[in-house]
């Protein structure tokens, strides 16, 4: 099971504080458009807009134009994917490592105990 | 993001790095890597599915590392640490998302998936999608 781009692209947006705060923000309702977003944290409304893009990238964040401002909303649904990819990828990692306990387990040649 | 697992085995270090690195008695169904940094190989999981493996860092004893990814997905990041302790060596499993991946590796990680537009870089070798 290997990450595909949905995944990464989620673990890439969620990889920045900035954007971590951005899409806490937005989520919570404290904040919806890049005005009042740029107001709550100290980077400016430049950086802003590449960050909430590269959340709109990632489906983490869905942009409504409407007039003069956007207003962004979370959709949290990637999110949940890219949990249960690491949900799922730890499952195999244990089974993986409990073979290896195994195979120790059964003998290892000349290897001593510690 | 990272996923960690591990597990502690009752042998030295040395003793586990011999059970670590033969793969096929808990990681591979079949496929050898060449235990050298750059490596590469074919690698058929128990489950069947098959990974292209780079490997990354090889320190006998300390830590073996390398990049996979399935056909069409992209290259994660597997380090697979020893640390002795009392009564045994900790073997402690992470594998990493791309995010943060050195720029050496550009081409593991613009594999199919990611199509035309691939990746450019941002700061000091920090790979993010085009």
């Amino acid at each position: 099971m290997s990450a595909g781009e949905p995944e990464q692209a989620v673990f890439a947006a969620l990889a920045d504080p900035t954007r971590r705060a951005l899409l806490r923000s937005i989520a919570s309702g404290e904040a919806c458009t890049p005005t009042e977003l740029a107001a709550l944290l100290p980077v400016s409304r430049q950086a802003v807009s590449k960050h909430l893009a590269l959340l709109e990238r990632a489906q983490l964040v869905d942009a409504e134009r409407s007039g003069r401002e956007v207003r962004f909303r979370a959709t949290p649904a990637p999110l949940g994917d890219a949990i249960g990819w690491m949900t799922a990828v730890g499952a195999q990692w244990d089974d993986r490592l409990a073979a290896l306990g195994r195979a120790v387990a059964r003998g290892h040649g000349d290897a001593g105990p510690a | 993001m990272d996923v960690t697992r591990e597990i502690t085995l009752p042998l030295e270090p040395e003793a586990a790095w011999d059970a670590v690195v033969d793969l096929e008695r808990w990681l591979t169904e079949d496929g050898a890597l060449l235990l050298e940094p750059g490596a590469e190989g074919e690698l058929t999981l128990r489950d069947g599915e098959t990974r292209r493996a780079t490997v990354q860092d090889v320190r006998p004893g300390e830590l073996l590392s390398f990049w996979w990814h399935a056909p069409d997905a992209l290259a994660t990041l597997v380090e697979v640490r020893l640390v002795g302790i009392d009564d045994g060596t900790r073997v402690v499993v992470v594998e990493s998302g791309y995010a943060g991946a050195p720029v050496c590796h550009a081409h593991v990680l613009a594999g199919p998936g990611w199509g035309p537009a691939l990746l450019r870089l941002r700061g000091a070798g920090e790979l993010v999608p085009a």
